[in-house]
């Protein structure tokens, strides 16, 4: 982050959106500083889309404030607002060329002649779409369009981006292009951006700080390896990565070992984090990766089960265990030593760091 | 086409299908010959060669009064009922408000009601104020008419058109009325120029509505070509019908040209 400064250029607080009796935005507080690059992260239908609309002015909210540099804007023209937006579908004007597209923000705000065009000029440069003023829309690919598309949203020098999911309708390959684009982008601009996507791999590649919606709700907001090492709740975890769940009751819990019944009826003696007592009902989220094999002589292990099945995926091995009567736990190791491994059937002895398992809120506790 | 048809089938459907072509254009194209004879009255197959039919259409006052009529009405009756129908045609697509359905099918009524019943009941409306016999009353009561044609083609047009791009716009600086000028008008222009076309074309050759309404002194082109046919049977008749055969064939031709274009 480095040039974050100590007032937020943003602040949402208590953001409330209903349709009729639908929430689609509950209680949404955010504060957003300057330079930071923030991704709403979230299923289809959390919301992302609602609160952006709300902070560009397309809806205004039906609760809560936004400051936007010190101004409250909640009922602010969107016209008024001097917020960059990029759409999802890039929303150019198609009977415009590409040259009239980048001016028209600054028509708008009636900027001489030789100054539009020298923005215009600079602006294309940097997106690398220089020949391509006085093209239409629908003569450029969807790459080019989508940069025609940021460039505009920036030519103002707006202090505030919003993007929303701008690279879904791109291939997987091009897609991640203008991901590293956009990081090259933002540490050059050095603008304060908001970006809206479903996907956390792009989330977690981009984002200085990821604010993950469900349901219109905030479930966690950090950087991408605090939300991935530190989920703090079901959804998360299972959103961001890939993770076990060792779901069940604490029967008894004495120094460092707890016995802990799982939802299966298994019982085993394992280290639990944190101050468990007897009866708590605990979730814990363990990492595939963080998921260690020991060979069969070792003492230092935490759980046994019976491997089920073993992916070979190149430079990985995954690997299916299951614990107890039906727990199945999913183990990821990198593929360095050309070891034999256990085979399906194997008894396997596992273990893991001890803080690499985390306690966290389960959604059906 | 299936490609496993046979031939003679094939043949056969060819056939039929320009059978009913002829049949729906012959009617049409007999006014042509018709115009040339140089008979005093309608014949067919004409006898002679004459223009002097042509001729008396463009100069005599009593066609050339209402054909100007005609057209001066249609004129402002395509550019009202395109104003008001691109008004109303945002309020439905892009507005907000309760009972959507009930105002567009409220809007559409004149298209599923007899004309003859409107036509009558504008008439006891148009009596009050004094509209009728005036250029104005022959024009409002076209709109009635055209209004609806308009809203379809229009509203159809402006559903297309994402409303990314006006949301885009009022984004990037513009107020509505500048967004709505800039972007929603010119994205919505083919819909615009069919219905200003159907509009002027519909008002050209409307009858029922005019006769409610004209009252006694003044002419529309259809209204006379209709006077005529019943007291004198001329070769002008089928002259002015082939002006209009040519002139709205004109219109259908460079209207497909530009949609081409596109
Ligand atoms: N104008 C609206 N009227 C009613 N419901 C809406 C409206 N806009 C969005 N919603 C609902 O709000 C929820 C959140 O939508 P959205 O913000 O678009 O989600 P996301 O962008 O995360 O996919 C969805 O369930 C959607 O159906
Ligand atoms: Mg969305």
């Amino acid at each position: 982050m480095g040039k974050v400064q100590d007032k937020p250029i943003l602040s949402l607080t208590n953001l409330k959106k209903i349709y009729g009796d639908y929430h689609a935005v509950n209680d949404v507080s955010i504060d957003i500083h300057g330079g930071e690059f923030i991704t709403l992260l979230g299923p289809s239908g959390s919301g992302k889309t609602t609160v952006l609309n709300m902070i560009a002015g397309f809806e205004f909210p039906s609760d809560g404030h936004i400051i936007f540099q010190g101004q409250p804007i909640d009922l602010l023209l969107p016209e008024k607002r001097n917020i960059g937006m990029v759409f999802q579908n890039y929303a150019l004007f198609p009977h415009m060329t590409i040259f009239d597209n980048i001016a028209f923000p600054l028509k708008m705000r009636r900027v001489n002649k030789a100054e539009i065009i020298r923005l215009v000029a600079e602006v294309l440069d940097l997106v690398e779409l220089g020949d391509y003023a006085d093209r239409k829309p629908d003569q450029l690919s969807g790459g080019q369009q989508q940069r025609v598309a940021l460039a505009r949203a920036i030519v103002f020098d707006p202090p505030l981006l919003l993007l929303d999911e701008p690279l879904g309708a791109l291939d997987k390959k091009l897609r991640e292009q203008m991901q590293i684009e956009l990081k090259k982008l933002h540490t050059r601009l050095k603008k304060t951006m908001i970006f809206v996507t479903h996907d956390q791999e792009e989330a977690l590649v981009l984002s200085d700080r990821i604010v993950v919606l469900n349901h219109g709700k905030i479930e966690q907001i950090g950087p991408p390896n605090e939300l991935y090492d530190n989920p703090t709740n079901e959804f998360v975890a299972g959103f961001i990565g890939e993770s076990n769940l060792l779901k069940g009751q604490v029967r008894s819990s004495e120094s460092d070992l707890a016995v802990l019944k799982l939802d299966d009826g298994s019982e085993h003696k394992l280290e639990l984090p944190g101050q468990v007592r007897s009866g708590d009902k605990v979730c814990c989220c363990l990492r595939p990766e963080k998921i260690i094999l020991v060979d069969d002589n070792h003492t230092d292990f935490h759980l046994t089960g019976v491997l089920e099945d073993t992916i070979f995926v190149g430079e990985t091995k995954r690997y299916t265990i299951r614990i107890g009567n039906k727990t199945l736990l999913n183990a990821r190791e990198m593929n360095i030593r050309n070891k034999v491994g256990p085979k399906p059937g194997d008894r396997v002895k596992i273990s893991w760091e001890p803080e690499s398992i985390k306690l966290i809120q389960s959604t059906s506790i | 086409m299936n490609p496993s048809a046979p031939q003679e089938k094939r043949i056969l459907l060819i056939g039929f299908v320009t059978l009913i072509l002829f049949f729906l254009i012959l009617p049409t194209l007999m006014v042509i010959p018709m115009s040339i004879s140089e008979t005093r009255y309608l014949v067919l197959p004409p006898k002679g060669f004459t223009l002097k039919w042509f001729l008396q259409f463009f100069t005599d006052p009593r066609w050339l009064g209402p054909t100007l009529l005609s057209l001066r009405v249609a004129l402002f009756s395509a550019v009202l009922s395109v104003v008001l129908g691109t008004l109303a045609s945002l309020a439905l697509v892009r507005g907000r408000l309760p009972g959507k359905r009930v105002i567009y099918i409220m809007l559409m009524s004149p298209m599923m009601i007899p004309v003859i019943v409107i036509g009558f009941a504008a008439y006891g409306m148009f009596v009050r104020f004094h509209l009728i016999g005036t250029t104005i009353g022959i024009v409002l009561a076209h709109c009635i008419i055209c209004i609806p044609f308009s809203v379809v083609v229009i509203s159809a047009n402006l559903q297309r058109v994402d409303i990314s791009l006006e949301l885009a716009a009022r984004n990037l600086g513009a107020s509505a009325r500048q967004a709505f000028f800039r972007i929603t008008i010119p994205s919505i222009k083919p819909g615009i120029f069919a219905a200003s076309l159907f509009c002027f074309v519909e008002s050209l050759d409307e009858l029922i509505m005019t006769m409610f309404i004209i009252g006694t002194t003044k002419m529309t082109l259809p209204l006379r070509i209709f006077t005529e046919i019943r007291f004198r049977i001329s070769p002008v008749i089928a002259a002015a019908s082939t002006v209009f055969v040519i002139v709205a064939t004109l219109a259908i031709v460079i209207s497909t040209y530009i949609d081409k274009k596109k």
